[in-house]
């Protein structure tokens, strides 16, 4: 097997490109590709102000990294959550995050979820017992919730996330499944600015998982490699591993997969996007728009959560 | 041998095979990992060696 660019020994060979590519020429192609995928899906330009979530994973930072090289305007979002304890999970992260951006002189806002919301996430889904106990419903509504108000309230004009390709195909792969149709049709590498939200991006959306894990590991980016202990045993690992079996018999596959829903979705297999419409009004609370009643569900949350903590004093 | 690690794991496994063959001898799916050798990262046609030690660095992620 030789690097398709130069002939010499690659490090990579990615079976649904038939493209194997040494560590130079893999370390020029990713940032290209990212490129092509930014223009092709208009997700921004270089006179945007852009905001990127980041993990402290390998997929944030290395998006960072990417769009950096790239030239982008781009700061860093951490959102602490309070995962582990002391020293734990959430501090590593952290810490991976103040680093990268302490090495690379980048700005990056912190968002402490137990300074600002009385509580770590963990306590949260106690609390609330939203989710069935287990954190991860808590962890992707206060998230969700936190990324919007920061990038609006500091005039970003987009969001990025650094969402992969097996991230969204497992997903996609659950919601179809379940025939989950008012999920699907919101899932797209844009989503535009709605009154009230940030416009949403996925620039690594086209790249296997393993590729971004190659991209960290051959750019010497430091990442957390501990999982967060909340994804043990988690669905979307499970619908990961369904998906690579069906990728090994079956190069290309994952893609496609994706390719074809954005597809089919375009032509309308779904509904028309504008058949769709949510009423969403400022929530009575934080001012973030809802679909629900007055309050939206990060702060009907909260309010669960004194509810529950009175109960708990009056017992 | 071959000494394969990923994460606490440790694997001892008969060399001269392909780094695929030796992933599907072992039960791990190649779309799942990245193979370092020397700080080297190998594709998946690569011969393991006796006396090598690979490491397996996992690739997905939850959450």
């Amino acid at each position: 097997m030789k690097c398709r660019t130069c002939g010499s020994k690659p490090v990579i060979n990615m079976r649904q490109h038939k493209l194997a590519l040494c560590k130079p020429h893999f370390l020029e192609w990713i940032p290209t590709q990212t490129e092509r995928f930014i223009k092709k899906y208009e997700m921004f330009t270089r006179y945007q102000k852009i905001l990127v979530a980041v993990s402290g994973g390998k997929d944030s930072l290395s998006l960072w990294d990417i769009l950096i090289k790239l030239g982008y305007q781009v700061d860093g979002l951490y959102i602490s959550l309070g995962i582990g304890g002391e020293g734990g999970y959430s501090d590593i992260s952290r810490q991976m995050c103040e680093n990268f951006s302490r090495e690379r002189n980048l700005k990056l806002h912190i968002v402490n979820v137990r300074e600002d919301y009385g509580e770590t996430i963990p306590q949260l889904a106690q609390h609330t017992r939203r989710g069935n106990n287990k954190a991860c419903s808590v962890c992707g509504l206060t998230k969700r919730h936190v990324m919007n108000q920061v990038s609006r309230s500091n005039n970003y004009d987009v969001l990025v996330t650094g969402h992969n390709l097996d991230d969204e195909v497992a997903v996609l792969f659950g919601n179809t499944l379940h025939w989950a149709g008012e999920f699907m049709i919101r899932q797209a590498p844009v989503l535009p600015a709605e009154p009230g939200f940030s416009k949403k991006v996925k620039p690594l959306c086209r790249f296997y998982e393993k590729e971004m894990a190659a991209y960290a590991i051959l750019s010497e980016i430091k990442y957390i490699y501990e999982e967060c202990p909340y994804s043990t045993g988690s669905t979307s690992i499970y619908y990961k591993q369904q998906m690579n079996l069906l990728e090994h018999n079956n190069p290309g596959e994952k893609l496609r997969f994706y390719l074809h829903f954005l597809k089919a979705k375009e032509n309308g297999l779904f509904a028309k996007p504008d058949t769709i419409t949510q009423n969403l009004h400022p929530c009575f609370i934080c001012g973030q728009p809802t679909s629900a009643d007055e309050i939206c569900s990060f702060c009907r949350m909260l309010i669960r959560r004194e509810e529950n903590h009175s109960k708990n004093i009056g017992k | 041998m071959v000494t394969v690690k990923i994460r606490d794991n440790v694997f001892e496994i008969r060399p001269g095979m392909t780094l695929l063959f030796s992933l599907t001898k072992l039960d791990i799916l190649p779309e799942t990992v990245l193979a370092i050798r020397n700080g080297e990262m190998l594709t998946e046609d690569e011969i393991l060696r006796d006396g090598e030690t690979i490491n397996l660095i996992e690739v997905i992620s939850g959450g």
